[in-house]
């Protein structure tokens, strides 16, 4: 069904509206954890013990980006502020 | 591509598939309430949250991530697993300009990515220049989707249907149902193919390794029989992980196709909850497409080079033929892969198409035309431009991965004009197309010399870090330069 487009655009301070950017420390947060999927901490080469099925740089590397998943999810429902004029609906 | 051999039934699935897709099309021109360009091209901007996180997957998710990087698994080991590193990495790049885009696009009515440029810059150099570049990408981007569909049609029907008439009917099907229904039918279109690469991919994890038992199995016989996929990877893989990140973060995140479901996103929350579900989705499809690629190595030692790119064909062919529930996994994955490669293909087409008809045509050569008159010759365009596209295809002059890897390198280097530009006021215009020119011209000198990495980077990447310093370095100086004269004044 359709509904007409309900496109707000009555907003007339863009900046009164919540964003991440406006947060320095949510990037911050950012590198750390994308530079703690990333291996570089360990010695290259090294055979590591299996964890969960993995070996262990791969599960750590998981775990990481699993952390970047639900910390981008908290950041867009906490930091993300909505359209005075939003609704639901859609094609 | 060495054949598949799937037999009729999956020809009968597939062909189901083809005609469903063009009753959508059908289906989404009954729906059409005008034929305005934001009708046509953002689907009257109103795409709720469902529809736009399927369509922003499917679009996203293409055939290079289901044929080519099984094969970088293959050659690179887990260290293959930094590729959800790099497609979360888009996400996150898109927290920092889409609330600021989308509010504006609503507000303005953008259509293309150039509407954005021309009301941030105001610049008309500015803008052909971004869009010369979105143009030279997303058509290298087509032509690889393009082969990709004759490589696997040809593939799964073991040459009986050859590359050139697999090319010609999937981009038949596409161009017909994007034709009817612009947008609208390419997004529900994507709808049912983000399903169905969804369970495809679903079909290979069962197929290959379903659980923890079946990993540890896998890892402990790469662990003795080929080391180097397991163990912690060398500082030049780590330096590549990061290029990754960086550069296919920036570089994806500003696919014209997916700026342009910002614009069609019928308000914030919609855009917030399709992001919320969008990053997982690196997490639950890229280890299955690395496991393939792990499986690939136990079953098919030693091959090198573009050989690996066989790996999900040669598996799909070995499964065919073990049980029927493999047979049928084996078609759901098949169909899944031309789901990925024509959902990918239908997006590119048609923001190609809204490029060159509203920001070439439109605000050069036709500027009183009215919205109507665009849509028309949009349409037009895309089947000139499929039908030039097809026929570079018919005789490929580069290797898919080739193209793909230049696409995001060249993309990369307009990503300050839509990131940087939306967050950052004192970005001027001068300062981003001396930065976006010098980017590209050093891209293009790398590739001609065949220089694609430097300490581990990627050329492009590189390329990009000059760019953005200059866009801020002349930014700023531009600034000082006039306040120091407002107050000579």
């Amino acid at each position: 069904m359709f509904i007409v487009a309900q496109c707000e655009a009555a907003i007339n301070d863009l900046s009164a509206v919540d964003e991440p950017r406006f947060h320095p420390w949510i990037w911050v947060v950012y590198v750390v954890l994308f530079a703690a999927a990333i291996p570089w901490y360990l010695p290259p080469g090294a055979q590591a013990t299996t964890w969960l099925g993995f070996p262990l740089w791969v599960t750590i590397s998981l775990g990481a980006t699993f952390t970047i998943a639900f910390f981008t999810v908290f950041v867009i429902r906490r930091y993300w502020g909505d359209d005075q004029h939003d609704k639901e609906g859609g094609s | 591509m060495n054949a598949i051999p799937l037999g009729v039934g999956a020809v009968v699935f597939i062909a189901v598939y083809l005609v469903v897709m063009l009753g959508v099309g059908v289906f989404a021109r009954t729906r059409r309430r005008s034929d305005s360009l934001t009708e046509f091209y953002l689907a009257g901007r109103n795409l709720g949250p469902f529809i736009l996180f399927f369509t922003l997957y499917a679009t996203q998710y293409s055939g290079n991530t289901v044929l080519g990087y099984p094969a970088e698994a293959y050659r690179l080991g887990y260290a293959w697993i930094m590729s959800i590193s790099f497609m979360m990495a888009v996400v996150v790049v898109y927290l920092l300009y889409a609330p600021r885009l989308q509010r504006l696009a609503c507000r303005h009515e953008f259509v293309t990515p150039g509407d954005w440029v021309d009301h941030r810059f105001g610049s008309p150099l500015l803008s052909l220049v971004t869009n010369l570049l979105l143009v030279v990408s997303l058509a290298n981007y087509l032509l690889a989707q393009l082969m990709a569909m004759g490589h696997v049609v040809a593939g799964l029907s073991g040459n009986v249907v050859p590359y050139w008439a697999g090319v010609i009917v999937l981009i038949l099907v596409i161009i017909i149902y994007e034709t009817l229904g612009g947008l609208r039918a390419v997004v529900w279109t994507d709808v049912l193919q983000g399903l169905m690469l969804f369970v495809g991919l679903l079909g290979l994890m069962s197929a290959i390794a379903p659980g923890p038992a079946h990993w540890h199995a896998l890892t402990e016989w790469l662990h003795e029989n080929a080391p180097a996929t397991t163990a912690v990877p060398s500082l030049g893989v780590s330096t590549r992980w990061l290029s990754s990140i960086v550069l296919i973060g920036f570089g994806a995140a500003v696919y014209p196709q997916a700026i342009q479901r910002i614009f069609a996103a019928q308000g914030s929350r919609a855009l917030k909850k399709s992001l919320q579900l969008m990053v997982f989705m690196p997490i639950v499809t890229m280890p299955i497409v690395v496991l393939v690629g792990l499986t690939g190595l136990r079953r098919f030692r030693d091959l090198g080079g573009v050989e690996a790119d066989q790996v999900l064909p040669m598996l799909l062919r070995d499964w065919a033929q073990d049980s029927v529930w493999t047979y049928v996994m084996a078609v759901l994955v098949v169909t899944g892969i031309l789901a990925a490669i024509m959902s990918t293909a239908d997006s590119v087409l048609l923001s190609l198409s809204s490029i060159l008809s509203k920001d070439f045509l439109g605000k050069r050569f036709l500027r009183d035309a009215p919205g109507e008159r665009l849509t028309a010759i949009g349409q037009r365009i895309s089947w000139v431009l499929i039908a030039v596209l097809a026929a570079i295809a018919f005789a490929p002059r580069m290797t898919l991965w080739g193209l793909i890897e230049l696409k995001m390198e060249i993309l990369v280097q307009v990503s300050p004009v839509f990131v940087l530009g939306a967050i950052w006021s004192r970005l001027t215009a001068r300062a981003a197309l001396i930065g976006i020119s010098v980017g590209a011209l050093l891209t293009s000198a790398s590739v001609l010399m065949g220089i694609r990495s430097l300490w581990g980077f990627h050329s492009g990447l590189l390329a990009w870090a000059v760019n953005i310093a200059l866009c801020v370095f002349l930014s700023t100086f531009n600034n000082l330069y006039r306040l120091s004269g407002e107050e000579t004044r």
